[in-house]
């Protein structure tokens, strides 16, 4: 294919050309599609590193069974499957670094990302928000690797829960239990930030308590007449 | 759902990676898919990569001993047009950087008549702005940059031969500034999202060739993308 070809080519079309021989075709879809599986093993591994060796143990997994790809999903949810599978293969085999407190990629990208994009931001909310995605990096860093990976999917990612059990090979109902288990779990880890934050939002929207409902007897009900 | 649910769902949605990814990990992962494409061992690491550019840029340090000047290069054919505009009119001058000598790889095509002096600097002053290079289509403005350049010289891009030292040679603009050896490759200085640097061209290997891009001041390419052979 010629670079032209290459850009304007379908993701289907571009790894049939792989598996036919093209040897431009995968680089070019890879490149498509790199930001965001990225962003999934960075958030799945928990430190660029491990992240960085998680993507290209999927890469040259997606490489050598490309020929494998049925055509019956997007040639992106194959690609994340692939990648979180070997993402998820590293952490089995080497339960790597889980004490590691941080992504450092915090730092790394300050000033740009969700966490700090906006430059007309008040510094002192861009810190709050930072500090707060730091607390939540943490706590999820300590949920099992299955979770952690579901949330990330369909609650940083955005997938549909049908897209992401593609991506993680399961059933729906796996992966809206890891999410809810996974949920759960850091709901307990940081209580504190979600007081915080309903005490946030309580100062933000001051009202009047509810007005009282009707005296009820602490008598117990009376039964009928004997 | 919970609130708690609800909660935790946002918080998540804001820690989200948003950022590209990172220079040196989109690096290995082009070194990756070369590798892959060449039947060689996928090499593993950031720091592998590292230790062989380190390697390879001492080696061209032993001979080299001047660090490249990479100045702008008349590309006056891509002034006000698309970068890939192919450049028909032919008319003047090259506009092709040189090579840089590499005492310790095989010398291409026979040598070539400008084949520089390993002691001299080993990229050349060009006349007119560099190309100008979007991160976002990196690739595609490499590939038109090299058939532009190529067009205009005539040549084979792919040879690996080196041009003469006077081919195309004028007055040098600014930007200029100064990079590492960069191993053997044909070096075009570009701006690069607006930063000045070069691409250098490798030889091509079976039907592929790599093209690193470096940006001044940095010691290590800061991408790389592999481009069908010309």
């Amino acid at each position: 294919m010629t670079p032209q070809e290459l850009e304007d080519a379908s993701d289907h079309e571009l790894l049939r050309a792989h598996v036919d021989g093209d040897p431009f075709a995968f680089g070019a879809l890879f490149q498509r599609h790199r930001d965001r599986l990225w962003a999934v093993a960075v958030r799945t591994m928990g430190n660029r590193e491990d992240a960085a060796d998680g993507l290209q143990d999927g890469l040259v997994a997606a490489y050598r069974r490309a020929g494998t790809f049925r055509g019956d999903s997007a040639v992106t949810t194959w690609l994340h499957r692939v990648v979180v599978n070997a993402c998820l293969d590293r952490l089995r085999a080497a339960k790597v670094r889980r004490a590691e407190p941080l992504p450092d990629d915090l730092e790394e990208y300050r000033g740009r990302g969700s966490i700090a994009s906006a430059s007309d931001e008040d510094p002192a909310d861009r810190s709050v928000g930072a500090e707060r995605s730091r607390l939540v990096l943490t706590a999820l860093q300590q949920l099992p690797d299955e979770q952690r990976a579901a949330l990330v999917l369909v609650d940083m990612e955005g997938y549909p829960v049908a897209e992401a059990a593609a991506m993680l090979d399961c059933a729906v109902g796996t992966v809206k239990s890891r999410c809810s288990r996974g949920r759960g779990r850091l709901a307990e880890l940081l209580a504190p930030l979600l007081e915080e934050g309903e005490g946030e939002a309580d100062h933000a929207l001051p009202r009047n308590p509810d007005p009282a409902g009707p005296v009820e007897s602490d008598d117990a009900p009376r039964g009928p007449p004997a | 759902m919970s609130e708690h649910d609800d909660r935790i769902r946002r918080l998540l949605a804001e820690a989200r990676h948003d950022g590209p990814i990172p220079p040196d990990v989109a690096r290995r992962m082009d070194g990756a898919i070369a590798d892959l494409q060449a039947d060689r061992p996928v090499r593993s690491t950031v720091a592998d990569l590292a230790a062989a550019r380190r390697r390879r840029r001492a080696r061209g340090l032993l001979v080299a001993a001047a660090a490249v000047v990479v100045a702008g290069i008349g590309i006056d054919q891509l002034r006000g047009a698309d970068l890939g505009g192919g450049g028909a009119d032919g008319g003047s001058s090259s506009s092709v950087a040189g090579d840089q000598a590499d005492p310790g790889a095989e010398s291409g095509a026979g040598g070539g008549a400008g084949q520089q002096p390993a002691s001299e600097p080993s990229s050349r002053a060009f006349d007119g702005e560099p190309a100008r290079l979007d991160a976002r289509s990196f690739a595609r403005e490499a590939a038109k940059l090299r058939e532009s350049v190529a067009a205009r010289n005539q040549t084979d891009y792919g040879s690996h031969q080196s041009l003469d030292a006077t081919d195309g040679l004028m007055a040098a603009p600014a930007p200029t500034c100064s990079l590492p050896a960069v191993g053997r490759g044909r070096v075009v200085a570009v701006r690069y999202d607006g930063a000045p640097g070069a691409l250098v061209f490798r030889r091509p290997t079976g039907d592929s060739q790599v093209v690193d891009l470096y940006l001044c001041g940095r010691g290590e390419p800061v991408r790389s993308v592999t481009l069908p052979a010309p």
